[in-house]
């Protein structure tokens, strides 16, 4: 009786193994599915909405090798959807002084730079997140992501001795506290405020 | 047992001792012909120039700038630690930097455009100018010593 009860459960665990990759899947493309959802696809719930745009209309992680390696090498690499391309255009007229730093690039670079920006800009994106970003936005569009009304509202909560933590450091910083911000996920439920 | 802790011991000194011939990191083609150019350089600059000296890459390393705009200190140890072995993180920003000595990372000082480039912007963000190219050679042969 024993034994059969620990094959049972056996098997079981190697199910649930086995299905791991699957959910994990989901988890990855950001769909944070509960786990009777996997057998009733309809289950309705309340943050349904909410998942559809994280999975469907989310803002698109980033593939342009020389934007990741040129821009990703001292900061977080932010989405080009974060900003509209008026505001990228003021970033990049400005790369001999950005935010106090050189960042001038060579020709080539600039124009994987400018395309991979102008061509994913805020304006042009299905994400909700994206499109609530530009509308917040009131007369010039600022050069920081950090200035722009939607943001600035989202992040009202977030006190000024949170961000100044050694882990933190600025609001810039959305790895900091946004596990996924690199695929794209600015959900609430990824946020993880470091101590 | 005795036998057991003097044999670890020597294999310890033995691994010790190993380490410190590798100590100084043999040059890459890439850094050697670039620190080549920069040699021309500071012959130019200066004809008394020999060679490029460790010692003085040192002192460059930890050179102390107050910055004219937000009046902080600045070092190269800002960003890459003063074991530049370690890894490190970006004094403004957070983003994590790669170790900059190439005894633990192959990566760095393999293409000179690179090299150029970094030299370039971190000379202007640490010190406020370009450094002269006996600073940068320098400044390679201190990394390499290391």
């Amino acid at each position: 009786m024993n034994r059969s009860l620990l094959w049972f459960l056996l098997a079981f665990l190697g199910c649930l193994s086995l299905s791991a990759p699957l959910w994990a899947d989901s988890i990855e493309r950001g769909e944070r599915e509960g786990f009777m959802e996997m057998f009733f696809e309809e289950a309705p719930h309340e943050g349904h909405r909410e998942k559809e745009e994280i999975s469907e209309r989310h803002i698109k992680p980033i593939t342009n090798q020389v934007y990741l390696s040129e821009c990703g090498a001292c900061h977080f690499a932010y989405q080009a959807e974060l900003l509209p391309s008026q505001s990228w255009e003021r970033v990049l007229a400005h790369l001999e002084d950005h935010f106090g730093d050189d960042a001038v690039l060579d020709a080539a670079n600039l124009a994987q730079v400018r395309g991979y920006l102008l061509g994913n800009a805020a304006e042009t994106s299905s994400s909700g997140r994206a499109q609530k970003l530009v509308r917040s936005i009131q007369g010039e569009a600022p050069m920081r992501i950090t200035e722009l009304p939607y943001f600035r509202h989202e992040h009202n909560e977030v006190s000024a001795t949170v961000i100044a933590r050694p882990a933190i450091k600025s609001l810039s910083n959305c790895v900091a506290c946004h596990q996924r911000a690199a695929a794209g996920v600015y959900s609430e439920d990824y946020v993880r405020i470091p101590q | 047992m005795k036998t057991l802790f003097t044999g670890l011991a020597a294999g310890l000194i033995a691994l010790l001792s190993t380490q410190t011939v590798w100590a100084a990191i043999p040059k890459n083609p890439t850094v050697t012909a670039f620190m080549q150019e920069l040699a021309k350089e500071a012959k130019q600059e200066d004809p008394a120039f020999t060679a490029f000296s460790a010692e003085r890459g040192k002192t460059l390393y930890f050179k102390e700038h107050i910055d004219s705009e937000d009046g902080d200190k600045r070092t190269c140890a800002t960003c890459h630690k003063d074991n530049p072995m370690l890894p490190s993180k970006h004094a403004v920003t957070g983003k994590p930097i790669d170790p900059l000595s190439p005894a633990v990372n192959r990566e760095r000082f393999t293409k000179e455009k690179k090299i150029k480039k970094w030299f370039r912007r971190n000379c202007k963000w640490t010190f406020e100018r370009s450094c002269t190219a006996t600073e940068q050679g320098d400044f390679l042969e201190y990394i390499y010593s290391l």
